[in-house]
């Protein structure tokens, strides 16, 4: 089995209000194999064993789905390989000798819980305004009721693949949040079941954006390059022309 | 209000620079057309000059129209740039751009602006021409009255100086535009497979034809051909 030794330098930081800073790290006998997350899962048994605090990190499915993981590898969200999470990063990317720089993902609406912990509630709040459709209780429509074309369906899919990570906020040189909130609004601009509250969604979506204090999109297009479901930023602008559309034309 | 809610939104601010940005655009255009009458030699720039000049309330009521839009781009521009600079008050350590390297993975098919130096440096170059459009009224506009305008352009930008200053400042324009053009129309909404390869290529395609085109004039007045 193949090991790499690494230097780690990580950012730590009691809670939210705590001024942070680096703390480094040696790591031997990483097996290539491993993930990201399970490297740093190793780091934390040493850190225990040595009766020191654990570095937090957030992780869930450990699968690449759920979107709980996070954290600047180097500068690069998720790290250095393109269309993946952190939990789905393996070692082998690595060379021995490398020293990795990990920071939490970084926004004035994303606050730092804990180390690369970061509270993303702001994301599930900007959902909250407009990001669902309304369906009246009862019994279970008729499936294929409303019929959908496959292609429309897979269009919306690639929208919906969004796992609400926060990399692009994270990785946007100008702290937007259009790439998540640009992904919802098209996926359900896309389908029939969006279209009574397609306007409101808008209005409400992107009015929600704002007030978390999240930047205005410069299209530099960082947000598409670091995004682990590869979202394109088509997106962004299918939202841009449903705000218009909304802002002028809205009832 | 509907329309203050739209523009005081980080969308509608976009929509602002976006608009404002392409009827600076359709006015370069015809500055730029009109110029170019100097490739048809000394006359045809007068005889045009005057044209212009003959129809002076029409021209004034433009003068401040042009005025309120580089206003309203450059204060909208400069309040976006400090805006976006709050959003990370804690500055990431390393920090790489990666949308070079995601380019190369994607097809050049789906078409996306393709000189992320371009996007990168908009509030810089927009400064750069800034400068350079405050020098260019001083020198033309609010310049010598009663020489011939035609003199006024050939004297000026047949300066080395000067016209050094001008291709610099055009090839900034250019640049300022590569991103520009790209962006307002994914601003604007517009963003479709079958049009952005077209639309990619105009991106590239306009600056240079401008470039080539006004850089051309102080470029050859400065080499010793004669209009």
């Amino acid at each position: 089995m193949k090991t790499i030794n690494l230097t780690l330098q990580i950012w730590r930081q009691k809670n939210k209000d705590a001024p942070g800073d680096f703390e480094t790290f040696t790591l031997n006998n990483i097996s290539t194999a491993m993930s990201f997350l399970e490297m740093l899962d190793l780091l934390n048994e040493n850190l225990t064993l040595q009766g020191q605090e654990p570095v937090a990190f957030d992780h869930d499915c450990r699968e690449g789905v759920c979107g709980m993981c996070g954290a600047m590898v180097n500068g690069i969200a998720h790290g250095p390989e393109p269309e993946t999470t952190l939990c789905q990063l393996h070692m082998r990317h690595f060379q021995s000798g490398d020293t990795l720089v990990i920071e939490p993902f970084r926004s004035r609406a994303f606050p730092i819980k804990r180390d690369l912990v970061i509270d993303r509630s702001a994301l599930d709040r900007i959902i909250q305004a407009g990001g669902y459709i309304s369906v009246n209780t009862g019994g279970a429509p008729e499936a294929g009721t409303i019929p959908i074309p496959a292609k429309t369906a897979e269009l919306a899919m690639d929208a919906a693949a969004c796992i609400g990570c926060g990399a692009c906020v994270a990785s946007c040189p100008s702290g937007a949040a259009m790439l998540f909130t640009g992904a919802k609004i098209s996926q359900l601009s896309r389908l029939p079941q969006g279209q009574p509250e397609r306007k409101e969604r808008a209005l409400a979506m992107v009015q929600a954006m704002d007030r978390e204090g999240f930047g205005n999109c410069s299209n530099e297009r960082e947000c598409e390059a670091v995004c682990p479901k590869a979202i394109s930023i088509r997106h962004v602008a299918r939202m841009n022309r449903e705000y218009l559309l909304a802002s002028f034309f809205g009832e | 209000m509907w329309f203050v809610r739209f523009i005081t939104s980080s969308i509608g601010k976009k929509w602002i620079m976006a608009v404002s940005g392409l009827l600076l655009l359709f006015f370069l255009f015809g500055h730029i057309a009109g110029i170019a009458t100097l490739y048809l030699g000394r006359t045809a720039l007068q005889s045009y000059a005057e044209q212009l000049h003959s129809h002076m309330f029409f021209l004034n009521i433009f003068r401040i129209g042009l005025l309120l839009l580089c206003i309203i781009h450059f204060s909208t521009g400069l309040f976006l740039f400090y805006q976006n600079r709050k959003t990370r008050p804690i500055p990431y350590r390393i920090s790489v751009r990666v949308a070079t390297q995601a380019a190369g993975a994607i097809p050049v098919a789906s078409g996306w602006a393709s000189l992320p130096f371009a996007a990168r440096t908009m509030p810089y170059t927009g400064i750069v021409i800034l400068t350079f459009i405050i020098i260019h009224i001083f020198g033309f506009s609010i310049g010598p009255q009663d020489i011939p305008v035609a003199k006024t352009v050939v004297t000026l930008l047949g300066n080395p100086v000067y016209g050094l200053l001008y291709i610099f400042s055009f090839t900034v324009l250019a640049i300022h535009m590569h991103h520009g053009i790209w962006s307002l129309l994914q601003t604007l909404g517009l963003s479709h497979p079958r049009y952005t390869l077209f639309v990619t290529r105009m991106t590239t395609i306009a600056p240079v034809f401008f470039l080539i085109v006004a850089g051309g004039i102080p470029l050859l007045l400065i080499c010793g051909v004669e209009f």
